[in-house]
Protein backbone atom coordinates (compact mmCIF):
# COMPACT_ATOMS: atom_id res chain seq x y z
CA UNK A 1 0.00 0.00 0.00
CA UNK A 2 1.05 3.71 -0.72
CA UNK A 3 2.46 5.12 2.70
CA UNK A 4 0.18 8.16 2.60
CA UNK A 5 -2.94 6.50 2.02
CA UNK A 6 -1.69 3.97 5.61
CA UNK A 7 -1.21 7.60 7.18
CA UNK A 8 -4.26 8.83 6.52
CA UNK A 9 -6.33 4.82 7.60
CA UNK A 10 -4.24 5.13 10.51
CA UNK A 11 -5.52 8.84 11.52
CA UNK A 12 -8.87 7.61 10.41
CA UNK A 13 -8.71 4.74 12.98
CA UNK A 14 -7.71 7.12 15.79
CA UNK A 15 -10.33 9.48 15.27
CA UNK A 16 -13.02 6.48 15.28
CA UNK A 17 -10.96 5.45 18.58
CA UNK A 18 -11.14 9.08 19.86
CA UNK A 19 -14.56 9.20 19.13
CA UNK A 20 -15.65 5.81 20.72
CA UNK A 21 -13.55 6.59 23.97
CA UNK A 22 -15.60 10.01 23.87
CA UNK A 23 -19.03 7.99 23.85
CA UNK A 24 -18.39 5.34 26.10
CA UNK A 25 -16.54 8.42 29.16
CA UNK A 26 -19.23 10.67 28.18
CA UNK A 27 -21.85 8.05 28.71
CA UNK A 28 -20.62 7.19 32.05
CA UNK A 29 -20.10 10.58 33.49
CA UNK A 30 -23.29 11.38 32.37
CA UNK A 31 -24.60 8.34 34.08
CA UNK A 32 -23.05 8.84 37.14
CA UNK A 33 -23.64 13.00 36.98
CA UNK A 34 -27.28 11.87 36.91
CA UNK A 35 -27.83 9.56 40.14
CA UNK A 36 -25.42 12.01 42.11
CA UNK A 37 -28.43 14.67 41.41
CA UNK A 38 -30.93 12.39 42.12
CA UNK A 39 -29.55 11.72 45.22
CA UNK A 40 -28.58 15.35 46.14
CA UNK A 41 -32.22 16.12 45.40
CA UNK A 42 -33.61 13.95 47.59
CA UNK A 43 -31.21 14.56 50.22
CA UNK A 44 -32.18 18.84 49.82
CA UNK A 45 -35.70 18.04 49.40
CA UNK A 46 -36.93 20.29 52.09
CA UNK A 47 -35.50 23.38 50.38
CA UNK A 48 -38.38 25.47 48.62
CA UNK A 49 -36.69 26.25 45.52
CA UNK A 50 -38.53 29.82 43.57
CA UNK A 51 -37.85 32.45 41.36
CA UNK A 52 -40.54 34.70 42.68
CA UNK A 53 -38.97 38.16 42.97
CA UNK A 54 -39.89 38.48 47.12
CA UNK A 55 -40.71 36.26 49.92
CA UNK A 56 -43.60 33.99 48.51
CA UNK A 57 -44.67 33.23 52.11
CA UNK A 58 -44.05 34.27 55.91
CA UNK A 59 -40.43 34.48 56.66
CA UNK A 60 -38.54 33.47 60.17
CA UNK A 61 -37.06 36.72 60.64
CA UNK A 62 -34.14 34.99 63.69
CA UNK A 63 -31.70 34.41 60.56
CA UNK A 64 -31.11 37.05 58.18
CA UNK A 65 -31.54 36.30 54.16
CA UNK A 66 -28.30 35.76 52.47
CA UNK A 67 -27.14 35.63 48.74
CA UNK A 68 -26.38 32.45 47.52
CA UNK A 69 -24.72 31.81 44.14
CA UNK A 70 -23.39 29.06 42.60
CA UNK A 71 -21.73 28.53 39.06
CA UNK A 72 -20.86 25.44 37.11
CA UNK A 73 -19.00 24.83 33.80
CA UNK A 74 -19.71 21.35 31.52
CA UNK A 75 -17.72 20.11 28.99
CA UNK A 76 -19.18 19.02 25.75
CA UNK A 77 -17.25 15.62 25.10
CA UNK A 78 -16.19 14.89 21.75
CA UNK A 79 -18.39 12.58 20.41
CA UNK A 80 -21.46 14.48 21.66
CA UNK A 81 -20.03 17.60 19.78
CA UNK A 82 -19.36 15.65 16.82
CA UNK A 83 -23.02 14.53 16.74
CA UNK A 84 -24.05 17.91 17.40
CA UNK A 85 -22.31 18.51 14.27
CA UNK A 86 -24.08 16.37 12.17
CA UNK A 87 -27.54 17.18 13.50
CA UNK A 88 -26.19 20.91 12.59
CA UNK A 89 -26.45 19.65 9.06
CA UNK A 90 -29.81 18.38 8.86
CA UNK A 91 -31.44 20.35 11.36
CA UNK A 92 -33.80 19.54 14.67
CA UNK A 93 -33.20 19.30 18.23
CA UNK A 94 -29.47 18.54 19.73
CA UNK A 95 -30.32 16.35 22.28
CA UNK A 96 -26.56 15.63 22.86
CA UNK A 97 -26.38 18.86 24.14
CA UNK A 98 -29.90 19.65 25.45
CA UNK A 99 -29.23 16.83 27.85
CA UNK A 100 -26.14 18.62 28.95
CA UNK A 101 -27.53 21.96 29.18
CA UNK A 102 -30.43 19.89 32.00
CA UNK A 103 -27.39 18.43 34.20
CA UNK A 104 -25.76 22.19 34.25
CA UNK A 105 -28.91 23.27 35.37
CA UNK A 106 -29.79 20.97 37.93
CA UNK A 107 -26.33 20.86 39.38
CA UNK A 108 -26.29 24.59 39.98
CA UNK A 109 -29.74 24.80 41.49
CA UNK A 110 -28.38 21.86 43.53
CA UNK A 111 -25.76 24.35 44.80
CA UNK A 112 -27.77 26.36 45.53
CA UNK A 113 -30.11 24.27 47.69
CA UNK A 114 -26.74 23.31 49.33
CA UNK A 115 -25.84 26.59 49.77
CA UNK A 116 -28.90 27.19 51.85
CA UNK A 117 -28.69 24.12 54.06
CA UNK A 118 -25.42 25.45 55.09
CA UNK A 119 -26.48 28.69 55.72
CA UNK A 120 -29.03 27.05 58.22
CA UNK A 121 -31.98 27.94 55.65
CA UNK A 122 -34.58 25.87 54.12
CA UNK A 123 -35.79 27.86 51.16
CA UNK A 124 -34.67 30.22 48.11
CA UNK A 125 -36.42 32.39 46.68
CA UNK A 126 -35.98 35.05 43.80
CA UNK A 127 -33.74 31.80 41.57
CA UNK A 128 -31.81 33.45 38.38
CA UNK A 129 -30.55 31.34 35.92
CA UNK A 130 -27.82 32.57 33.72
CA UNK A 131 -25.35 31.44 30.71
CA UNK A 132 -21.97 33.00 30.71
CA UNK A 133 -19.58 32.93 27.86
CA UNK A 134 -16.09 32.82 29.14
CA UNK A 135 -14.57 31.15 25.89
CA UNK A 136 -15.09 34.37 24.00
CA UNK A 137 -15.07 33.48 20.57
CA UNK A 138 -17.23 36.48 19.49
CA UNK A 139 -14.89 39.18 21.67
CA UNK A 140 -11.69 37.42 19.51
CA UNK A 141 -13.48 36.74 16.24
CA UNK A 142 -11.58 33.25 16.53
CA UNK A 143 -13.23 30.60 15.42
CA UNK A 144 -15.93 28.88 18.50
CA UNK A 145 -13.96 26.26 19.66
CA UNK A 146 -15.15 23.19 21.88
CA UNK A 147 -18.77 23.54 22.98
CA UNK A 148 -18.81 24.47 26.76
CA UNK A 149 -22.00 25.49 28.60
CA UNK A 150 -21.62 27.84 31.74
CA UNK A 151 -24.50 28.39 34.05
CA UNK A 152 -24.85 30.91 36.65
CA UNK A 153 -27.19 30.62 39.44
CA UNK A 154 -28.19 33.25 42.42
CA UNK A 155 -30.77 33.32 44.70
CA UNK A 156 -31.90 34.76 48.15
CA UNK A 157 -31.75 32.22 50.88
CA UNK A 158 -33.92 32.65 54.29
CA UNK A 159 -35.97 30.34 56.55
CA UNK A 160 -39.56 29.69 56.29
CA UNK A 161 -42.20 30.94 59.30
CA UNK A 162 -44.63 28.34 59.94
CA UNK B 1 -23.41 43.18 55.79
CA UNK B 2 -26.94 42.28 54.59
CA UNK B 3 -27.00 41.25 50.74
CA UNK B 4 -30.06 39.50 49.25
CA UNK B 5 -31.45 40.12 45.36
CA UNK B 6 -34.35 40.69 46.23
CA UNK B 7 -36.05 44.08 46.69
CA UNK B 8 -36.80 43.69 50.27
CA UNK B 9 -34.91 42.25 53.06
CA UNK B 10 -37.58 40.20 55.23
CA UNK B 11 -38.31 41.87 59.24
CA UNK B 12 -36.00 44.89 58.15
CA UNK B 13 -37.25 48.21 56.92
CA UNK B 14 -35.35 50.01 54.38
CA UNK B 15 -34.76 53.76 56.11
CA UNK B 16 -31.94 55.22 53.40
CA UNK B 17 -31.07 54.35 49.87
CA UNK B 18 -27.29 55.38 49.52
CA UNK B 19 -27.26 54.65 45.75
CA UNK B 20 -25.91 51.61 43.47
CA UNK B 21 -22.69 50.01 44.10
CA UNK B 22 -21.02 48.18 42.29
CA UNK B 23 -17.32 45.69 41.62
CA UNK B 24 -15.87 43.94 38.34
CA UNK B 25 -12.69 42.02 37.45
CA UNK B 26 -11.54 40.14 34.76
CA UNK B 27 -9.71 37.15 36.24
CA UNK B 28 -7.89 34.35 33.61
CA UNK B 29 -6.40 31.02 34.43
CA UNK B 30 -3.09 30.06 33.80
CA UNK B 31 -2.39 28.26 30.86
CA UNK B 32 -2.28 25.10 32.28
CA UNK B 33 -6.06 24.97 33.08
CA UNK B 34 -6.82 25.87 29.93
CA UNK B 35 -4.86 23.08 28.17
CA UNK B 36 -6.39 20.99 31.21
CA UNK B 37 -9.47 21.80 29.92
CA UNK B 38 -9.41 21.31 26.34
CA UNK B 39 -8.46 17.42 27.39
CA UNK B 40 -11.19 17.32 29.61
CA UNK B 41 -13.37 18.66 26.62
CA UNK B 42 -12.68 15.01 24.91
CA UNK B 43 -14.30 13.00 27.70
CA UNK B 44 -16.99 15.15 28.97
CA UNK B 45 -17.59 16.48 32.25
CA UNK B 46 -17.76 19.42 34.57
CA UNK B 47 -14.33 21.65 33.91
CA UNK B 48 -13.69 22.39 37.49
CA UNK B 49 -11.28 24.57 36.51
CA UNK B 50 -13.49 27.16 34.74
CA UNK B 51 -15.84 26.66 37.43
CA UNK B 52 -13.61 27.88 39.95
CA UNK B 53 -12.45 30.95 37.93
CA UNK B 54 -15.83 32.04 37.76
CA UNK B 55 -15.94 31.08 41.27
CA UNK B 56 -13.11 33.97 42.31
CA UNK B 57 -14.40 35.99 39.75
CA UNK B 58 -17.90 36.27 41.44
CA UNK B 59 -16.40 36.65 44.94
CA UNK B 60 -13.63 39.06 44.24
CA UNK B 61 -16.45 41.49 42.19
CA UNK B 62 -19.22 40.95 45.10
CA UNK B 63 -16.13 41.82 47.71
CA UNK B 64 -15.47 45.26 45.72
CA UNK B 65 -19.39 46.08 45.73
CA UNK B 66 -19.50 45.26 49.46
CA UNK B 67 -16.46 47.57 49.83
CA UNK B 68 -18.47 50.47 48.35
CA UNK B 69 -21.58 49.85 49.54
CA UNK B 70 -19.00 50.05 53.43
CA UNK B 71 -17.76 53.52 52.20
CA UNK B 72 -21.06 54.90 51.89
CA UNK B 73 -22.46 53.77 55.45
CA UNK B 74 -24.59 51.31 54.29
CA UNK B 75 -25.81 48.11 55.86
CA UNK B 76 -27.18 46.06 53.52
CA UNK B 77 -27.18 45.61 49.78
CA UNK B 78 -30.41 44.82 47.63
CA UNK B 79 -31.58 43.76 44.67
CA UNK B 80 -28.05 42.29 43.50
CA UNK B 81 -27.41 41.48 39.93
CA UNK B 82 -24.32 39.97 38.72
CA UNK B 83 -23.17 40.08 34.64
CA UNK B 84 -20.48 38.48 32.59
CA UNK B 85 -19.00 39.64 29.44
CA UNK B 86 -16.48 37.57 26.95
CA UNK B 87 -13.36 39.75 27.00
CA UNK B 88 -10.87 37.08 25.75
CA UNK B 89 -10.77 33.28 25.28
CA UNK B 90 -10.58 32.13 29.05
CA UNK B 91 -10.73 34.77 30.63
CA UNK B 92 -14.07 36.19 32.39
CA UNK B 93 -15.16 39.58 33.15
CA UNK B 94 -18.11 39.68 36.54
CA UNK B 95 -19.97 42.83 37.44
CA UNK B 96 -21.60 42.51 40.41
CA UNK B 97 -23.83 45.52 41.46
CA UNK B 98 -26.64 46.58 43.56
CA UNK B 99 -28.24 48.84 45.96
CA UNK B 100 -27.03 50.42 48.89
CA UNK B 101 -29.16 51.02 51.52
CA UNK B 102 -29.70 51.24 55.59
CA UNK B 103 -32.05 48.97 57.02
CA UNK B 104 -33.44 48.83 60.46
CA UNK B 105 -34.93 46.36 62.53
CA UNK B 106 -38.55 45.85 62.25
CA UNK B 107 -40.80 45.38 59.42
Amino acid sequence: MHPELVMQLIALGAGAVLLAIAAFTGMIIARRHNALLDAGEAETAGVVMTDIRSFPGPVDHSRPAAFVVAEVVMSVDYFRSWISKFINIIGGEVGVITRIGVRARREALLRLRREAIALGHDAVCNIRLDTCNIRGAEATGKKAGAIIITIFASGTAYTRAP
Amino acid sequence: MIVVNTETIPGMRIVETRGVVQGNTVRAKHVGRDIAAGLKNVVGGELKGYTELLTEARRQSFERMIAQAQQLGANAVVNVRFATTAVTSGAAEMYAYGTAVVAQQGA
